[in-house]
């Protein structure tokens, strides 16, 4: 499994009224980065993935009432594009 | 992207600047106002009275309060990541206390240097507020805000400027606090000289007739139309002749930058003029009034 963090320089907002389960996520690097927005499944993916969840893709699949193997694949290619564009980062391991 | 996102990217936004650039500021009103100052509605919860939710302040733009010294260094290095000046302080209120700066996706700021209300040295106010601040997450970045005491205080003389005495904010902040905590607003009020802003705003303003600002927050907290009238006001509570004279000058002559925004473009030197004109006109008719209004009254009072 692996555990991810929120950069340092990475501001978040999740969506007024919404604070449990959001429909909209907004992100953005700053000082000077253009804001983004990630929309239902993919800002609960954000979410979990901030807040330290280990199996993120067993996590959505418990919220979506869908089976692991259905939604890993989709969950793990976001995760691994979440980091590439610097929204996500891999959380060191303890040595 | 929502207004209320783009308040908070931009409270964070100049955190990390300030950070960076070793800059003291303090997050206000907005979403820096601490969760006991907020409007509360019943929650969906059963019973409905069970559980309450805060709501959120509704702002038009993100206001940060300055270190004075480090205001420039601040406007600098925002002026080197995207935002530029709409209004400068000498632009702004006749408390000239607030810039305004624009970014292209952000939501506008307002850069203040001082709060408008409170007289005491702007260093020394700036620092006391300081002393006792602490850290609120705003869009997950750490900013430090002022006390809660001095958010009530912040938060009445704002609408007490603006002559809403039954804004909510006064009754939550002062109306619905307890003895101790009025107490330690009051006290809070008189060392940053703020005491007759203060006292406008809590029905307690006859107390400080005669004394310097008192004309002044009666004609703000009253809701005083008369430009004039305010004007004059505003000039008396100068604490310097010097001072007393560039506010009264400054209050008088157009602004162009005001007058650019409202154009959308450079006024001409003959628009410029007309506004002179203008001013003076409409300064000759509010004072012809003024005096006729006083020599009634005093007809009234014999």
């Amino acid at each position: 499994m692996t555990a991810y963090r929120i950069p340092p320089r990475v501001a978040h907002v999740v969506s007024d009224g919404e604070p449990d389960l959001p429909e909209a996520l907004f992100l953005m690097q700053l000082p000077d980065g253009t804001p983004q927005v990630l929309h239902g499944s993919a800002a609960w993916i954000w979410l979990l993935a901030a807040e330290g969840e280990e199996d993120v893709a067993a996590a959505v699949a418990h919220l979506v009432g869908r089976p692991r193997h259905e939604v890993a694949a989709d969950v793990e290619s976001f995760l691994a594009e979440l980091v590439s564009r610097g929204l996500l980062a891999l959380e060191e391991s303890p040595a | 992207m929502p207004w209320s996102v783009g308040i908070r990217f931009t409270h964070a936004s100049l955190q990390v600047l300030a950070d960076d650039h070793g800059i003291d500021l303090l997050h206000i009103k907005g979403p820096a106002v601490d969760d006991s100052l907020l409007e509360v509605q019943p929650g969906d919860a059963s019973p409905p009275d069970a559980r309450v939710e805060r709501v959120a302040r509704q702002s038009i733009d993100a206001d940060v309060l300055v270190r004075p010294a480090h205001v420039e260094r601040l406007l600098d290095v925002m002026h080197r990541h995207g935002w530029t000046m709409k209004y400068r302080f000498e632009d702004g209120s006749a408390f000239e206390h607030a810039a305004t700066l624009v970014h292209p996706f952000l939501a506008p700021v307002d850069v203040h240097r001082r709060f408008p209300g409170m007289d005491a040295n702007p260093t020394a106010a700036f620092e006391r507020l300081w002393e006792e601040r602490h850290v609120v997450p705003i869009a997950g970045f750490d900013c430090p805000v002022p006390s809660v005491t001095a958010q009530r205080l912040v938060l009445v003389l704002h609408a007490t400027r603006a002559g809403r005495l039954q804004h909510s904010d006064i009754q939550r902040s002062w109306t619905f606090a307890t003895d101790d905590e009025r107490a330690a607003v009051r006290r809070l009020a008189d060392e940053l000289g703020a005491e007759v802003a203060l006292a406008a705003g809590t029905g307690r303003l006859a107390d400080y007739d005669g004394t310097r600002g008192y004309e002044l927050w009666r004609a703000l907290s009253t809701g005083e139309q008369s430009r004039v009238r305010i004007w004059l006001a505003r000039v008396k509570s100068e604490p310097t002749v010097f001072g007393a004279v560039r506010t009264a000058v400054r209050l008088i002559v157009p602004n162009p930058r005001r007058m650019r925004t409202t154009l959308g473009r450079r006024p001409t030197v003959r628009e410029v003029t007309r506004a002179y004109a203008q001013r003076a006109r409409w300064g000759y008719r509010e004072v012809a009034r003024l005096v006729r209004a006083s020599k009634g009254a005093s007809r009234g009072t014999r």
